[in-house]
């Protein structure tokens, strides 16, 4: 049973359940009705992965459904000075977290930031994420299962200020020039007569990038 | 890999003035369907050092092969990359090794955005509908994965 709910709670790959476990059938399958029900979801709250934080600093929790722009709106705003602080200052850092699949939309958050609010400086670190997940029996009087999954996670520190360039998973801030601008113009429908040019400049964008991103 | 889709239904965003001379009249509404063609990510750099994650291969058998490199393969640091939804599995896979090393390994993740190219191709030739590309961009993740050095 125990076994059932890990294959079907597992994010695909081997998380808390021990990687052996063959992943079995999905519950629905196996138990027909008699679903077990998952009545609490509580993620530990462990304090940040990267050293030297201020404890007031604007965290941002990306979940699987967050909407990108609302959470886009909202960073933004207080990273451009439009809105501020209750002290009257301007934001200067922000942390992005994202667990299981969240993740993805982190790191998208984080690029689009990036591209908006110029010269940010950024620490990435990857953790897991630990889940207390209770489930309750349908057979009233069956003990319930307690279980706990480790679900991979991210968190992105974005700074105006210069961070410690020797930190594992620092980027510098990136010089944004001649390409963005080129992939603006170029976004939407081209033609494909019209954008003979366009595969000298990817492969010249990919140069570029590629040198950038390999650490 | 190939997905049918109409333009005028789908999130095609309007190009503005600078394509709309060039276009046959009302491109934006026209009913010619569509095959979504996605190109492959761009080539990128590959040493021997360097793991690219896919959904398709089994995660065990990536995992082996990083394992491989780090203890049999005598590298000091490998390289994970992962796009799209390849990132959490990327972000496993990593943290995995680490913890399989009790500590030893020590990862350094980085972002970034990679551009991907759509090809759009009229179903029906007969029709009016001309081929055409589309950019899209897409997150992605490189972990370095390494022993730090012994100081």
């Amino acid at each position: 049973m125990n076994s059932a709910i890990c294959g079907t709670t597992m994010e695909q790959q081997p998380t808390s359940c021990s990687p052996s476990v063959q992943i079995s059938l999905p519950l629905p399958k196996t138990a027909g009705e008699n679903n077990f029900r998952r009545i609490s979801r509580t993620e530990d709250s462990i304090p940040y992965p990267i050293p030297g934080l201020a404890a007031d600093i604007l965290h941002m929790r990306v979940k699987g459904g967050s909407k990108i722009r609302s959470l886009l709106q909202f960073a933004a705003a207080r990273m451009q000075g439009e809105v501020r602080n209750p002290n009257g200052m301007s934001l200067r850092q922000v942390v992005f977290t994202g667990s299981g699949r969240g993740v993805t939309k982190t790191i998208t958050c984080v690029e689009i930031l990036k591209r908006k609010v110029e010269g940010l400086h950024q620490v990435s670190k990857l953790y897991y994420n630990t889940v207390k997940e209770v489930w309750k029996s349908p057979q009233p009087g069956a003990p319930g299962i307690t279980m706990e999954r480790r679900v991979p996670a991210i968190c992105i520190l974005l700074s105006k200020d210069p961070l410690d360039p020797q930190e594992p998973g620092y980027q510098p801030p990136q010089i944004i020039s001649v390409p963005t601008e080129d992939a603006e113009r170029r976004r939407g429908l081209l033609r494909t007569a019209h954008a003979h040019s366009s595969p000298h400049t990817a492969k010249r964008l990919c140069l570029d990038d590629s040198s950038a991103c390999l650490p | 890999m190939t997905e049918p889709r109409n333009p005028s239904m789908s999130s095609i965003p309007q190009t503005g003035p600078a394509h709309t001379d060039s276009s046959s009249p009302a491109v934006e509404m026209d009913p010619v369907e569509y095959t979504l063609r996605k190109r492959l990510p761009r080539k990128l750099p590959k040493r021997r050092n360097d793991v690219y994650v896919n959904m398709k291969t089994d995660f065990r058998a990536q995992l082996a092969r990083c394992q491989k490199l780090l203890e049999g393969g005598g590298h000091r640091e490998i390289c994970v990359h992962g796009l799209g939804l390849a990132i959490n599995r990327a972000i496993n896979i990593a943290l995995q090794l680490q913890a399989s090393s009790q500590g030893a390994l020590q990862l350094a993740a980085n972002t970034s955005t990679v551009e991907l190219v759509d090809d759009l191709e009229p179903e029906d030739p007969d029709e009016a509908g001309e081929p055409m590309t589309r950019t899209r961009n897409n997150s992605a993740i490189h972990i370095k994965v390494f022993y730090p050095d012994a100081q």
